[in-house]
């Protein structure tokens, strides 16, 4: 899908440029292929899912280094908990 | 005492080799002893761009298997003062030397140059750890652009597993049109982003693609790029100067008609 160009001709593509490398790199370093960071994701939102409502669309799964470790967080928007182990 | 540097990059085609060429001229213009080494054995480049390939008879390779002294691969630069190429061999490859071998090649050149700056090939293997082994600073040149930052990044991981004493950034070929427009990383975007210290820009310049053809370094000339390498060599040898403003001067008029286009 092509950005669209906004009226002062400005794109934003040097914008999103900037935030793939940011996660790229934060992979590469950890040694996460971006493939499995996703495969996370799913697997998280099917345990999750067993104990309540989740937004699927909006899910966030980000990996960020901090000082000398990386660190793994996660947003899951919830409609409402259900049980469902009953 | 000599300072040795390694100009690195990772990603192939970004400007390692212009680099080398033009701050090694620059180094030498601002009266300093240089000497070239081209450690990218079996794809040479150095020799082309600095307009000496006529001149070579021995080779990198010559010097480490024992073939001639070091005296008679180094090509004297009859343009500028205390200018010499170390040209690298074109039918070996990478394995035809290792790094004790290279350390000990910068070890006896060392003392006779202010400056030993090593071309080093793109990749991360042999050719890689070959061009870093006698090195004191590293200079990596990235592209705004995303593969060339990406592969900037393993490179400056590998440095500094190497124990590279000092490392800088240069960012090459940046556009400052379609970085005003948004299309293209900034200088500071690349250096943020790499956590490495920038020590030149150098704007894309369709006179580096002349030079080349013709075999003269373009640094000190009054070209865009060849001030820029110029600034660099300076911010080398210690003086603090401000990073140049990479706009080429447009006209008023120019200036005026962009104004009203937006009026």
């Amino acid at each position: 899908m092509r950005q669209g160009f906004c009226f002062w001709g400005r794109s934003n593509s040097g914008e999103i440029a900037r935030s793939r490398l940011k996660l790229l790199l934060v992979s590469d370093q950890a040694g996460l292929s971006l493939g499995l960071l996703d495969q996370i994701r799913e697997d998280m939102e099917d345990v999750l899912s067993r104990y309540a409502e989740i937004d699927g669309s909006r899910v966030e799964i980000r990996l960020k280094r901090e000082k000398e470790e990386e660190v793994l967080f996660t947003s899951f928007p919830i409609r409402k908990f259900t049980d469902k182990r009953n | 005492m000599s300072e040795v540097m390694v100009i690195t990059s990772g990603k192939g085609g970004v400007g390692k080799t212009t680099t080398t060429a033009n701050i090694g001229t620059g180094l030498a213009l601002l009266g300093y002893s240089v000497v070239l080494i081209d450690t990218d054995i079996g794809l040479r480049n150095l020799d082309v761009v600095m307009g000496l390939e006529n001149r070579i008879i021995y080779n990198l390779v010559d010097v480490v298997e024992g073939n001639c002294r070091m005296k008679q691969a180094l090509i004297r630069d009859k343009r500028y003062p205390n200018l010499y190429l170390l040209p690298s061999a074109q039918t070996r490859d990478k394995t035809s030397v290792n790094p004790g071998q290279m350390k000990k090649l910068v070890e006896d050149l060392k003392g006779e140059f202010d400056y030993i700056l090593l071309d080093c090939p793109a990749g991360i293997e042999q050719g890689f750890q070959n061009a870093i082994a006698g090195a004191d600073r590293a200079l990596v040149v990235t592209t705004p652009e995303v593969s060339a930052i990406r592969d900037a990044d393993r490179i400056i991981g590998l440095l500094e597993v190497a124990q590279m004493r000092r490392t800088d950034l240069i960012v090459n070929r940046i556009r400052m049109d379609m970085v005003r427009r948004g299309d293209m990383m900034s200088v500071e975007d690349v250096s943020d982003i790499l956590a490495v210290p920038v020590i030149g820009a150098v704007p894309d310049d369709e006179d580096v693609v002349v030079s080349a053809n013709q075999g003269e370094p373009l640094v000190d000339t009054t070209s865009l790029a060849g001030q820029a390498y110029l600034n660099i060599c300076k911010r080398i040898t210690g003086e603090t100067i401000p990073l140049m403003d990479l706009d080429p001067h447009k006209g008023i008029l120019v200036r005026i008609s962009g104004f009203l286009k937006r009026a």
